[in-house]
């Protein structure tokens, strides 16, 4: 103890500023509004079903749509794509039937934010006055107003809030509430005697409050509150009125109902949990972190920090909120149990919106896409905000960033669940959940497509943040962490609608692919076509109308133009960061990213190169071995298209390899999407290139035809997109195997040095 | 039997001094701090804080004196003017308005006087001389001493406040 006193003072390392990005604690709030005005078009929906709907005319429309139907004035003759186009046609004039039924979803939704804007004008002034807070006069308590005006003059706020007490309250302490315009603090007697007693806890107490204000959590949390309040009083009770005869369905609908209250109250505290510590924070700037607000919040009451006691509290520990002040790098980082909520916020009421959407849509995949665009954004808030300022927590504090697994496991646990929980669950129907599926042990291979999609997405991410962080070094990458957010948010919108879709018509797909195999073994008699999963992959015309949507390619471009962009970032500065710290001294000087977007170019050209060469050994083969009669029939044509494919495929998962190999930093499934989409690309050229250069060269001709460029631009495109999304899926799948037998030798390699020569070794 | 309506001004002139001695900063608050004891005395909470949402935190340790000072001397003058209604016969049926003439002038005093206000609205002295109010014996203060006490520490005060509180009302009641 003797030797300690004569050490040298502590000097802890500068904080990392939790506030230099956005936090994910505001698109929490933003899931759970979804969620509950996902829920308000359910009952809406149910409401006009109940009350609105005239029911003859409703069933005498629907009926003229079936006699419609029937009578064959949908169908155009015997076009094969009649029958589909009867059907869009049919689904439509039913959709017009119960478009009445959008009025009431959203008039509902108006009425419930309508009721929430009073209620959040009005709460703050039935709170004041239920408290007994009076207006803090100058005649009282001169001293401690002068106080006050300059705290809120050091917080930032362009306005002052109104400052009012409890004289009667003994304990020191304070308490923000109103609404954006007007804000209030609230302090008791305790606190006002403090600030002639102890003016330093005096002066903590209320930084933290006015922390509140300048952190908008006053505004969101009363907001938040009073639309949960608003969709109680102008939903939930009259749609309990509708559901008093309803037997079991007002039981399955009440505990839904209960589900969602739970999740909103819980997820509700664990969000102003989370901003109380961000309030200690911001409060503890002035004084630094083992200042006068660590001695208060060290001296508040503590408690049971046991689970259940834990999720119901408003405040943490004082034990973590003191440990916070010292050490804010838990604050850059989202737990299992945050990302679970997330995902169930985000699909409780899914269906619901889905619903509306397609009264107004067709396409059951742009229904999907339209619907799952409000909830993938807000889930990449979540979660995608998390993991940029993860990357930025490593980075500043010289930490390794979280694992990405267990956030998106957790996250597809929660995905799994919400559909469960979602009031549209109340009506019994065929379709089975996702979740009952894998019980049942069917869905298994569906929640591991969901669990890889969201894998892959989570982690693209984190390695995005993880190379522009780098790169931008001392800058502020507002516009890099903007621009990431936005690709991860479409990539989620279309990896959601597309698998809702198909897993909504999986009925359909299964149909699909039984004509597919039937095609297989037609074509077998003709031609060599491989084995049935690899036809099925390819050539699956309902794989193909979904994987030839315009916006999937271009999100796989994105993809790996977003990562590889950080080569353009020329100007790089390190050092002194102060935006980027709490405390003064900071310093950002990270290793720059090892990117190289040249290099998966030229492998991908190489690539594609190699694929032109073997469409030309091809096709010579073809010419040379296979008789005229044969190469003349439709059988063989789709076989030849079908191994033209399979081979920009392998030349794709080649590159992709090959980029895999060389790639060295964080987002190396980037550099190898890049090359395979480059590949992919001068493949479709070959591919389409190929009746214009048997034309001209007979030894590489398939059919006899003219040396005229008659390919259509729209049979490109579509190619372009097959080759190019397939492709993508083939390279990353060799990618990541390439990635992790990297990462294994590499391991390896480090075990065996450590081993000859183990840590401290010959050291004096 | 109910018990008595004390003058809010009695109860005031006889917390204040005992504030300036237990918490002598609390003084500049004492009006307003009295005036929402006055308006509802059932709105004092001496639990600590709540867990609030957006609040600081629940603060366990207690504070402010003046709102349990009031209650206490409220308390206690309930006590001594039962014991002084059970001296009226000897002292006569006006002993208890002579007591609080007494208390109130010794609170109108300016040497207590806080600044610039006036705890009640004191009644003024009269010209001609009053009979002398009943002093309370030794045991009789002992025993409002102990009532006191109890009081305030019934309300979680801090020992030694508690104590310093009891003594102070005391010993205005013993000088009144």
């Amino acid at each position: 103890m003797i030797a300690e006193q004569g050490a040298p003072p502590d000097t802890p390392r500068p904080r990392p500023n939790p506030f230099a990005f956005p936090s994910d604690t505001t698109f929490r709030f933003a899931l759970l509004v979804a969620a509950v005005l996902g829920a308000t078009l359910y009952v809406w929906n149910w409401m006009w079903t109940a009350l609105g709907a005239d029911t003859e005319k409703v069933n005498a429309a629907a009926l003229a749509c079936l006699a419609k139907a029937q009578s064959g004035s949908f169908v155009d003759g015997i076009d094969p794509l009649a029958i589909a186009r009867s059907s869009d046609r049919f689904s439509a004039c039913v959709q017009l039937t119960y478009r009445d039924a959008t009025w009431w979803m959203l008039g509902g939704v108006a009425l419930v934010l309508t009721v929430a804007s009073a209620l959040t004008v009005i709460w703050p002034r039935l709170k004041e006055r239920r408290a007994g807070f009076r207006p803090l006069a100058a005649e009282d308590a001169p001293e401690a107003l002068e106080a006050l005006a300059e705290l809120s003059r050091e917080a930032g706020l362009r306005r002052e809030p109104r400052w009012v007490w409890q004289p009667l309250q003994t304990a020191a302490t304070g308490l923000a509430f109103g609404h954006p315009g007007r804000y209030a603090v609230g302090l008791t007697g305790g606190l006002v005697v403090r600030q002639a007693t102890d003016p330093d806890a005096f002066r903590a107490i209320v930084r933290h409050e006015l922390a509140h204000i300048r952190n908008r959590d006053v505004g969101l949390t009363y907001a938040t509150l009073s639309l949960w309040y608003a969709f109680l009083l102008v939903a939930v009770v009259p749609f309990a009125f509708t559901l008093l005869d309803e037997g079991t369905f007002a039981l399955s609908v009440t505990w839904r109902l209960a589900a969602l209250a739970a999740l909103v109250y819980l997820t509700r505290n664990a969000v102003l949990r989370s901003r109380e510590i961000y309030a200690d924070v911001r409060a503890s700037a002035a004084d630094g972190p083992r200042g006068a607000l660590a001695r208060v919040v060290g001296s508040l009451k503590g408690r049971s920090d046991r689970l259940p006691r834990r999720l119901l509290a408003l405040h943490p520990s004082p034990e973590r909120r003191v440990a916070a002040l010292r050490d804010t790098r838990p604050l850059f980082t989202i737990t299992a149990l945050e990302a679970f909520a997330a995902g169930l916020a985000a699909t409780i009421n899914f269906d619901s919106v889905n619903s509306l959407v397609g009264w107004y849509l067709d396409d059951p995949l742009d229904v999907a896409t339209v619907a799952a665009i409000v909830f993938a954004s807000l889930l990449v808030g979540v979660v995608g905000v998390a993991l940029w300022r993860d990357g930025f927590g490593a980075l500043a504090s010289r930490t390794p960033a979280q694992a990405v697994w267990p956030i998106g496991l957790a996250l597809v646990a929660g995905l799994l669940v919400g559909p469960e929980l979602s009031l549209a669950g109340a009506v019994p129907g065929d379709d089975a959940t996702l979740l009952r599926d894998l019980l049942d042990g069917k869905g298994l291979l569906w929640v591991g497509a969901l669990v890889a999609l969201v894998l892959l997405l989570l982690d693209w991410i984190a390695a995005g943040a993880s190379v522009w962080l780098r790169a931008e070094a001392a800058r502020r990458a507002r516009g890099a962490w903007t621009a990431g957010l936005l690709v991860a948010a479409g990539a989620l919108t279309i990896i959601l609608g597309a698998f809702y879709t198909l897993r909504e018509f999986s009925e359909a797909i299964a149909f699909s692919k039984t004509l597919t195999a039937q095609q297989h073994q037609q074509v077998s008699e003709v031609a060599a076509a491989g084995p049935e999963w690899l036809w099925q992959f390819v050539m699956d015309p309902a794989t193909l109308l979904v994987i030839r949507r315009p916006l999937i390619p271009l999100a796989i471009v994105l993809l790996w133009a977003f990562p590889l962009a950080v080569v353009l970032v020329r100007r790089r500065q390190t050092g002194d960061a102060p935006w980027a710290f709490l405390d003064q001294g900071g310093r950002l000087d990270p290793d720059r990213p090892h990117v190289r977007v040249l290099r998966p170019i030229a492998i991908g050209l190489a690539g594609g190169v190699a694929c032109l060469l073997a469409y030309v050994v091809y096709r010579g083969s073809i010419h040379a071995f296979v008789d005229t009669g044969t190469r003349a029939r439709d059988e063989f044509i789709l076989t030849f298209v079908f191994w033209q494919i399979v081979i920009a495929l392998v030349a794709q998962g080649v590159a992709g390899g090959a980029a895999g190999v060389f790639a060295r930093d964080r987002a190396r499934l980037a550099e190898v999407l890049c090359a395979a989409t480059v590949t992919g690309s001068i493949a479709t050229l070959g591919l389409v290139a190929g009746p214009f250069a048997g034309g001209c060269v007979d030894r590489v001709s398939i059919r006899p035809g003219p040396c005229t460029w008659d390919v259509s631009a729209d049979f490109t495109w579509d190619i372009w997109r097959q080759v190019v999304a397939q492709g993508a899926v083939v390279a990353l799948l060799v990618g990541l195997v390439v990635v992790g037998a990297r990462a294994a030798i590499g391991m390896r390699t480090r075990e065996r040095a450590e081993e000859l020569h183990p840590a401290g070794a010959g050291l004096p | 039997m109910s018990a008595p309506t004390i003058d809010d001004a009695l109860v005031a002139a006889l917390a204040r001094p005992a504030v300036a001695e237990t918490a002598p900063e609390e003084l500049p608050l004492f009006r307003a701090t009295s005036e929402a004891y006055f308006h509802d005395p059932g709105s004092l909470t001496t639990k600590g804080s709540r867990d609030a949402m957006l609040g600081f935190g629940v603060d366990a340790a207690m504070v402010l004196v003046t709102p349990i000072a009031l209650s206490v001397a409220r308390d206690v003058l309930n006590f001594v003017i039962e014991q002084v209604r059970a001296q009226s016969r000897e002292h006569g049926k006006d002993a208890i308005d002579r007591l609080t003439d007494r208390l109130l002038r010794r609170s109108s005093k300016p040497a207590v006087q806080p600044e610039g206000q006036a705890a009640t609205p004191a009644t003024p002295a009269g010209p001609a001389p009053e009979p002398e109010a009943p002093d309370l014996t030794k045991e009789q203060l002992e025993e409002v001493r102990e009532f006191a006490l109890e009081k305030a520490k019934q309300f979680e005060l801090p020992p030694e406040k508690a104590k310093l509180l009891a003594e102070s009302l005391v010993g205005s009641l013993a000088t009144a």
